[in-house]
């Protein structure tokens, strides 16, 4: 049995999230997406990224089975760590296509199907299309999800939920506690740089200093978002590997929703969001019912049978990988 | 006008759009709507005969899927192209010699794009996972298959996009709706993605050429004058197969 569905993202940022194209001076741009308004007027709106977002699911489902198998650290090509947390990529030419290590690897190691690859000579569609998640503002209101058509965040716009922050690095080769652990050489050669900048340039000119002030914008704390994963044709075992995907990247629940992170700079406090789930299955395409698990075939079973599956063809699902990037 | 349309009395001309809710990735290469309507016919496949379908992009021919349109024959103009893209529109001793053909579906209406951007696609290398799972001295982002890149793909942006076809709607609007929710390039992050699709008959067909003559889609060389080009007729565009010496809309 093959399961298609949805599962709707309806997100809300906990801290402000940083998701970054381009400079301006030492300042980090917020991406924007281009888009045309009701009225024939063009907008910019923050948004983040489908590319990014999944690759956040491939890299915590490939993560959770790698963990439930086993994997020992340094036992991996580059390859191979390549086509598990990147997709991989074409090796070799040819049109003989090895359909059957396709299939071995589809039912041994379901990560690679769910998410799609490139191996050898084939490409393998992914089954799991993920839009970019959109900023609940004025500029969105023509696309919003029914569901969302209420909500107050449309009264704001774009701009209003968009913060500038700043960040600092210090030069501790000229500070304490760090100068102290400088050879004689080297605490020589800074004292002397910096008098020679001092004597030569303006005082605030620090000479080679590593000090600096940088800049960022970012989608403001408290801001909604919304976005939609599709997943069609999934076994029981993709299925498996999706929900491990969502429960793998979140760092906790807040009621029944997963706390996780997006965008960048999440180690230093950026970027956390609230994310509540809504699943549907796919019945009579375009129809959707309502799932009570998060991929719809996910019981409380589900999970157990998936881990086990990965524990016991370890050494199958280890050749297989090894097999496709040879 | 040397080419002639082929097809089940009941078909008829129809009008397409897509109402869309993200800027299409788009490079240029027309989005003929019959490229979407195979590959909703792919997927409308059960899915134990889709298994034994190669992959279009790993196949030396890929094979041509039956679609609820009508098709344009040509009769080829020279011999540059693969030969297996030219058949018989009826078998039998008595039937016309061998052409080339391809679906009555227009390209996309490109006077619809109100603005244009680009995309950017990034791939970091997973430095963190290789340091931890390899036992490799090195890596090197610069060059080889697992660089790093940051791919700037041109997006266009449009609120409605239209063509026209000739064919049956009710099997066209089903085939769209069930199993196309994006059009364009980088459709799985969220690239071209269609709100709504809408497929309703109209009065004149504007499939292969409109009521004024203006070409709508490709054609083989011959066909009609207009701007030369090399391009592929029929779906999956983008294989060389398909390729021929053509006619560009303008």
């Amino acid at each position: 049995m093959k399961t298609s569905g949805k599962i709707e993202i309806r997100a809300v940022a906990l801290e402000p999230i940083v998701h970054g194209a381009g400079t301006s001076g030492n300042t980090s741009l917020l991406r924007m997406q281009p888009v045309i308004l009701p009225d024939g007027s063009t907008g910019k709106v923050p948004f983040i990224s489908g590319n990014s977002i999944k690759h956040k699911l491939r890299a915590a489902a490939v993560q959770y089975a790698l963990d439930a198998i086993g994997v020992e650290d340094r036992t991996l090509t580059k390859a191979e760590v390549d086509l598990l947390f990147s997709g991989g990529h074409l090796s070799k030419s040819g049109a003989a296509v090895d359909l059957e290590m396709a299939r071995q690897l589809e039912e041994l190691f379901p990560v690679l199907s769910l998410c799609g690859y490139s191996a050898g000579n084939t490409m393998t569609e992914s089954k799991l299309s993920v839009s970019h998640l959109h900023l609940i503002c004025r500029e969105n209101e023509w696309r919003i999800p029914d569901d969302l058509k209420a909500s107050p965040m449309l009264a704001l716009r774009a701009g209003a939920q968009r913060v500038e922050d700043f960040g600092t690095r210090h030069d501790m080769g000229n500070k304490t506690p760090g100068v102290r652990y400088l050879t004689e050489g080297a605490q020589e050669s800074a004292a002397k740089g910096k008098k020679k900048a001092l004597a030569e340039k303006a005082p605030s000119d620090k000479g080679d200093s590593a000090q600096m002030i940088y800049d960022f914008q970012a989608i403001a704390a408290g801001a909604h978002l919304w976005g939609t994963v599709h997943f069609r044709n999934l076994s029981e075992l993709e299925c498996a590997a999706l929900a491990s995907a969502f429960h793998y990247s979140a760092a906790g629940r807040q009621g029944d929703d997963l706390l996780t992170s997006v965008g960048a700079k999440n180690s230093i406090g950026y970027g956390a969001i609230r994310v509540e789930l809504r699943s549907s299955l796919r019945v009579a395409p375009p129809q959707f019912i309502e799932s009570t698990g998060l991929v719809g075939l996910d019981g409380p079973d589900m999970a157990t049978r998936y881990q086990a599956h990965l524990r016991d063809r370890r050494v199958d699902i280890l050749a297989a990988i090894r097999k496709a990037v040879s | 006008m040397s080419w002639e349309r082929h097809g089940p009395a009941w078909h008829v001309p129809m009008r397409i759009i897509a109402r869309m809710s993200e800027p299409i990735a788009y490079l240029g290469d027309l989005l003929h709507v019959d490229a979407p309507i195979s590959y909703g016919a792919f997927h409308d496949l059960d899915y134990a005969t889709r298994r034994t379908i190669p992959d279009v992009q790993c196949t030396d021919w890929p094979i041509d899927l039956t679609l609820p349109l009508s098709t344009w024959w040509v009769a080829a103009a020279d011999s540059t192209h693969d030969p297996r893209l030219e058949k018989r529109w009826r078998r039998g001793s008595d039937g016309p010699p061998a052409m080339l053909w391809g679906w009555c579906a227009s390209a996309a209406d490109e006077s619809a794009w109100e603005g244009r951007g680009a995309v950017e696609v990034r791939k970091k290398p997973a430095l963190g996972e290789m340091s931890r799972y390899t036992p490799d001295k090195t890596t090197h982002l610069g060059s080889g298959p697992m660089k790093a890149y940051d791919l700037a793909v041109p997006t266009v942006l449009a609120r409605e996009v239209t063509w026209y076809a000739h064919g049956d709607p009710d099997k066209v609007r089903h085939l769209l709706a069930t199993h196309v929710p994006a059009i364009g390039k980088k459709r799985n992050i969220g690239n071209g993605t269609v709100r709504e699709w809408v497929v309703e008959s109209c009065d004149v067909d504007r499939s292969v050429v409109d009521e004024t003559g203006r070409l709508m889609r490709r054609l083989p060389t011959g066909a009609v004058d207009g701007a030369q080009g090399m391009g592929a007729i029929r779906p999956p565009y983008y294989h060389p197969t398909r390729m021929v010496a053509s006619v560009e809309p303008c």
